[in-house]
């Protein structure tokens, strides 16, 4: 057994730390090479070897800013190339960093291993070296490409940052454990031991941040699934209710020939005038277009208005939608869908048809958007943690409407509440007026 | 006060008389209704006196829209509340920035739900002073002059619009004071009246230019503070 093996010689921790880089900036440059880029890369190797030697002529004591020096390289390494934002590269950087430990540090220990009892030379290693780590590299550049093909975007909260530094810190400290528990009880046996505990713990932190990552792609790709689902249950909506439209309009055209027909032959100007009102009273339902100035908002309000009229509710709009020109098409239709819903299904439940009202408003006020939805409602409504109780049975589903409303509403950094006065149920939501910015 | 009735048709035109009649009665208001019969009719003889006027949307000469549009160009105060069928649904009451809209046919249900609405801007329109006590003296001072108050070590200062006064009193004070009146404390340091927030950026709150931080744990209550307070300002 070899009783030590010497630290990983510089040299090899700034390669393995720049091929780290290198595998994860790759899939971003997708076939976008330039001679440029390439020097520029090879420029970065040049710094980071600079670096990392002369982090090692510095004392011990000065190891740990030594390290930070050359992660903060990396860092620029990747911003530079990859161009995410502040969050993302960090959780790149630290996903880099990692990659580098392991690397560097399985390949030295496997070249001391392999090379048993023999007086290798430190110099010797190089080609093994090198051969190591690219082989490695090549490994996790694959694994990269592939769960990098669905082309999901990096979108980090900051408790999800967090945890990729502190994941990347605690493998970092407990892989190189060995060194500073030397003098405790704790054993680490040799050398051999202390240099496979490292590589251990560095393996499973990769597996960590890998985790970590797939599962926040799985969480968007779930819920772009959600939103385009919704859009495909409007657009179906839509196409029922044109349906429905050119069955009623085939129908009205027939009977309006009769009823034409009956007020020619009535002599009675009362009763004439009686017929004309019943006629439009039916054409009503179908001029009910809501104008706001922003396409999908007409669409939804005139499709809810509709449905409005067929039950007797009364919905009043004031909105002006080119205010929300800056929202995504797919949050206006989850969030007008979902409260004018709520809304809607609470006034249905009002037995006295004159109560059946709502008011929407969206206007500009002191630089702010503000969306206002009042409906009237006879129902005691316990507001519980900004949420209301809802008054369903089928708690789940119903809650659902708000809760995905006021994620809407955090996308935007806006504000929601809702409250209730005299016998009216009101959600107002506040956005920063982005277009006057 | 002072209600127009811009309205074509008799019969819709009496019926909404009645209501406001009927519900000035009941709640012992004074009011006071002139009736026009078309928008140039209005526009011609208009003077700006009129607290609130009801525009009927379709009317032979000049349309209750047009008839808006004039009116907002002499006066930026009156409460516009269009009457409107549901075949004219289309209105673009924003660009006027119309107070509501009420669907004939009327019923006395929802009209006394949008007066009621009505009444309640306008008791928020109306003047509140509060008293203070500086340099010795007592001060009666309009609380929409104040943009914020600030405190530092015993006193507080009063930021009017063109003035700074300086008081003596606390900070929870002058809060238990001011908050029923658009007024929110946005950190141990100020009250700021919303009436005057421009913009919130993070956690810098722009108070008719003055730019106050907001302390991380008051940031959710005070965003909702504003969002109401900008909201309630609607009908």
């Amino acid at each position: 057994m070899i009783e030590n093996i010497p630290g990983i010689p510089r040299i090899y921790t700034a390669l393995s730390e720049w091929l780290a880089c290198l595998i994860i900036i790759l899939p971003f440059l997708r076939g976008r090479w330039t001679l440029l880029k390439a020097f520029t890369l090879v420029g970065t190797l040049v710094i980071q070897i600079l670096f990392q030697l002369g982090a090692g002529m510095l004392p011990i004591i000065l190891w740990i800013p030594g390290m930070i020096v050359n992660v903060l390289w990396m860092y620029i390494t990747l911003k530079y190339f990859t161009r995410q934002s502040f969050k993302a590269t960090i959780f790149l950087c630290s996903k880099a960093f990692i990659l580098a430990e392991f690397s560097a540090a399985i390949c030295w220990q496997l070249f001391y291993q392999f090379s048993l009892g023999q007086d290798v030379e430190k110099d010797s290693a190089f080609p093994y070296m090198i051969i190591g780590l690219v082989i490695i590299f090549f490994i996790f550049l694959i694994v990269e490409l592939r769960t990098n093909q669905q082309e999901v975007p990096i979108q980090l909260r900051n408790k999800e940052t967090l945890m990729a530094i502190l994941t990347a810190l605690i493998i970092f400290i407990l892989s190189n454990s060995g060194y500073w528990l030397s003098d405790t009880r704790v054993f680490f046996g040799n050398a051999v031991g202390i240099f496979s505990v490292r590589s251990f713990v560095n393996l499973s932190g990769i597996c960590l941040l890998y985790l970590q990552e797939t599962q926040r792609k799985e969480d968007y790709l779930k819920k772009e699934l959600l939103s385009i689902n919704n859009v495909f249950q409007t657009q179906y909506q839509q196409y029922v209710a044109y349906k429905e439209n050119s069955d009623i309009v085939n129908r009205m055209c027939h009977d309006l020939k009769h009823q034409i027909d009956v007020i020619r032959a009535e002599d009675d100007p009362v009763r004439r005038e009686h017929y004309l009102e019943e006629m439009e009273k039916e054409i009503i339902d179908f001029e009910s277009p809501v104008e706001t100035g922003h396409p999908v908002l007409d669409t939804i309000l005139t499709r809810k208005n509709q449905f409005c009229l067929e039950h007797g509710i009364k919905l009043s709009c004031f909105v002006d939608g080119q205010l929300l020109s800056f929202m995504n098409v797919m949050d206006i239709c989850s969030l007008f869908g979902n409260a004018l819903d709520n809304a809607i299904e609470s006034v249905q439940e009002l037995p006295n048809k004159e109560q059946r009202l709502i008011h929407l408003r969206v206007d500009e006020k002191n630089g702010f958007v503000i969306i206002k939805l009042n409906n009237y409602s006879v129902n005691q409504i316990d507001i519980e943690d900004g949420l209301p109780e809802t008054t369903k049975k089928d708690k789940m589903r119903h809650g659902y409407g708000l809760k995905s409303i006021s994620q809407t509403v955090a996308v935007y950094d806006g504000t929601m509440t809702i409250s209730t006065k005299e016998n009216w149920f009101i959600l107002k939501i506040l956005l920063p007026n982005k277009i006057f910015r | 006060m002072k209600i127009a009735i811009c309205e074509d048709n008799q019969q819709e035109r009496k019926r909404l008389k009645e209501f406001i009649l009927r519900y000035s009665e009941e709640k012992n208001l004074l009011v006071n209704i002139d009736e026009y019969t078309d928008g140039i009719e209005l526009i011609d003889n208009y003077n700006k006196l009129f607290d609130i006027v009801y525009l009927d949307i379709e009317m032979a000469m000049m349309d209750g829209m047009s008839a808006a549009e004039k009116l907002r160009k002499h006066d930026e105060n009156v409460m516009i509340v269009f009457v409107t069928n549901y075949v004219q649904y289309a209105i673009r009451g924003y660009s006027v920035n119309a107070s509501d809209f009420l669907l004939k046919p009327l019923t006395y249900f929802s009209f006394e739900e949008h007066f009621k609405k009505v009444m309640y801007q306008f008791e928020k329109k109306k003047e509140v002073f509060i008293s203070v006590k500086t340099n010795n003296e007592m001060k009666r001072i309009d609380v929409d002059q104040i943009l914020f108050v600030e405190s530092q070590g015993h006193y507080l200062y009063l930021n009017l619009k063109a003035d700074i006064f300086t008081i003596l009193d606390t900070m929870k004070n002058m809060e238990k004071r001011l908050s029923d009146k658009g007024f929110f404390r946005c950190n141990n340091g100020y009250i700021v009246n919303l009436k005057y927030v421009r913009s919130v950026d993070k956690n810098i709150v722009d108070v008719g230019g003055h730019l106050l931080t907001i302390s991380r744990p008051r940031k959710k209550i005070f965003m909702e503070a504003l969002t109401d307070y900008i909201g309630d300002d609607l009908l």
